[in-house]
């Protein structure tokens, strides 16, 4: 699979703070790829060296091969990108600054133009200048502006900042759609970790400027082996599974048990209970969510992130 | 680097702001000429201390003329060529739009190239238009005729005077504002690095203001007098050497020189920095 964003040892630092601190990043073509993490761990600084607004101060970042810094011309051809809120020239019209920014992109034809408002939900306020629109409408208009061009790779830095709920809805559907329908790769930095489970294919977790993990989204959610067996007389349950060696249980409750059992042998943890007389009631796989996975990584009070 | 040029030229008239400066001294220009309409009698009473004159010399190129002496215009024009050139670069890192901008595949270094190629045509425009604006009223209200410029004193004391045909008053005055167009543009180039290093265009604009001013305090004292051929403050009046017989032209060719190194070395220093400059607003 073609890496089309690589950053490899990537740093950046800001006088004595490290923004930014030996990160490593691989995203394949089609990938959704969350990019998770509090306030002030690095997310803007990782997006602002892909997209060349910042210079690393060691490591490399190659966007479809090309290092940005040094090519920046080839590396971001196909390359549509919303950068935090979305600067626009407020004395030009919404349809002018599409056509404008396209132009530096090597163009787009009127009706992409007239497509990108549409699907922004601005065709009816495309000539009105960009002083008179609302936050919520600058930042469809930035998701407009990273998609008129049509890009391979589309990077999006909380791209749902500012909008409605409906509007929210709409954008990670328009994401989701994105990857499924035209074959897009997504980069997407976001706050909110229901969003990034809803969309992403893959994530990563960045805390102090460093990556805690990342992975396939639906193989870090996959909890592994872990089960929650319901159960009468759990604490006993539990005693008699702690003598297996392929059974590890993290959670006593008062009615199940949180354990993890290996190479799937759940059937054998069922006929070992009823052989011992406890009375199983269900044997559920017990999924990780995105928010405990990440807070795992980065902790309960650093780990600042919006679980809504 | 054409359509970039394009694009920043269409971001330029697009712009209330980019209009402030001809709306400015076209009023200037039109003041000027109801002065000399209602209120000549200083300029003539000074004459005929010590000039026997016949006719009018109050026309469309006397007005060009004094357009270029009046000191509002010595300040104004270059402040209005620094509004916008002061504005390009911090300007759009202050609203975002840079940050927009750069995330698209276009280079640091000819976007920067085309913001300077804008900023000469804007300065070239301005200049020339308050040249036009000049001539145009006071030709449209006083008339043309002979050019009659004084020298070697303000223009209420006259030590001497030069009287040229119209044609060759206005081919000389067409050279004077060639010339302080590039002057000005000396000025606009540090406002233009300035906004590659400063957040905020206010900054640019009044640094490249107070270069200006400081540079011409420095040339108000004899102390300072051996840094004085290389302050580009010195040579902004060499305009009037165009309207002398004959023309210094050895004089004209070093403070041009003088003024396209400051052009050259500001449009060098600003490549510089904004190429390698982090994006971070």
């Amino acid at each position: 699979m073609e890496v089309v964003v690589e950053a490899s040892d990537l740093q950046k630092r800001f006088g004595d703070v490290r923004a930014v601190d030996g990160l490593d990043l691989a995203v394949e073509r089609g990938d959704v790829f969350g990019f998770l993490g509090p306030n002030g761990a690095g997310k803007s600084t990782t997006i602002r060296m892909i997209m060349g607004l910042v210079r690393p101060s060691a490591g490399t970042v190659r966007v479809f091969g090309y290092d940005v810094w040094r090519d920046r011309r080839r590396a971001l051809a196909r390359v549509g990108a919303l950068v935090e809120t979305p600067g626009f020239y407020r004395y030009l019209s919404g349809r002018q600054n599409l056509w404008l920014l396209s132009e530096l992109s090597g163009g787009a034809t009127r009706e992409a133009v007239d497509l990108a408002l549409k699907r922004a939900g601005l065709a009816d306020r495309a000539d009105d200048k960009v002083k008179a629109y609302s936050h919520g409408m600058r930042q469809r208009l930035g998701i407009a502006q990273a998609l008129v061009c049509e890009p391979e790779l589309v990077v999006l830095d909380e791209p749902t900042d500012g909008l409605d709920p409906q509007g929210m809805k709409e954008v990670r559907e328009l994401i989701s759609g994105l990857a499924r329908d035209q074959g897009m790769t997504v980069f997407l930095s976001s706050h909110l970790l229901h969003e990034v489970e809803q969309v992403c294919t893959k994530v990563a977790v960045i805390h102090h400027g460093k990556q805690m993990g990342s992975g396939p989204v639906a193989e870090l959610l996959s909890g592994g082996g872990r089960v929650q067996i319901t159960v009468d007389r759990p604490a006993r349950a539990a005693a008699a599974l702690a003598k297996l060696d392929f059974v590890t249980v993290s959670a006593v409750r008062d009615d199940s048990i949180i354990a993890e059992v290996k190479d799937g042998r759940t059937a054998e943890v069922n006929r070992l209970l009823v052989a011992g007389g406890f009375e199983v009631s269900a044997i559920v796989p017990k999924r990780t969510s995105l928010e405990e996975f990440y807070f795992s990584l980065t902790g309960p009070e650093d780990g600042k992130a919006n679980p809504a | 680097m054409v359509r970039q040029i394009r694009l920043e030229v269409f971001k330029l008239v697009r712009r209330g702001r980019s209009y402030l400066g001809f709306g400015a001294l076209l009023l200037i220009s039109g003041l000027a000429v109801v002065a000399l309409l209602f209120g000549p009698h200083m300029i003539e009473t000074s004459m005929s201390q010590g000039f026997i004159t016949a006719g009018s010399y109050l026309n469309g190129g006397f007005v060009a003329w004094m357009m270029l002496n009046a000191p509002p215009t010595a300040l104004f024009l270059p402040l209005f060529a620094c509004v916008v050139t002061g504005d390009m670069v911090s300007g759009e890192t202050a609203d975002g739009t840079l940050r927009t901008v750069l995330s698209r595949p276009v280079g640091r270094g000819s976007l920067f190239a085309a913001k300077f190629a804008v900023s000469v045509i804007y300065v070239v425009a301005l200049t020339l238009f308050l040249g036009i604006a000049a001539y145009g009223i006071g030709t449209i209200f006083l008339g043309r005729g002979v050019l009659v410029t004084f020298q070697e004193g303000s223009m209420l004391g006259a030590q001497g005077i030069y009287v040229y045909d119209a044609r060759e008053g206005l081919t000389r005055l067409a050279a004077a504002y060639a010339f302080v167009s590039v002057g000005v543009l000396s000025v606009a180039t540090i406002a233009l690095f300035l906004s590659t290093i400063v957040a905020n265009s206010l900054g640019a604009i009044g640094g490249a203001m107070l270069t200006l001013i400081v540079f011409g305090i420095l040339a108000m004292f004899d102390f300072f007098k051996p840094i004085h051929p290389f302050l580009f403050t010195t040579h902004l009046d060499r305009w009037r050497d165009f309207f002398t017989t004959p023309i210094p032209w050895g004089e004209i060719r070093t403070s041009l020189a003088v003024l396209f190194a400051y052009i050259v070395v500001f449009l060098l220093a600003g490549l510089t920095v904004f190429t390698r400059k982090d994006v971070i607003s």
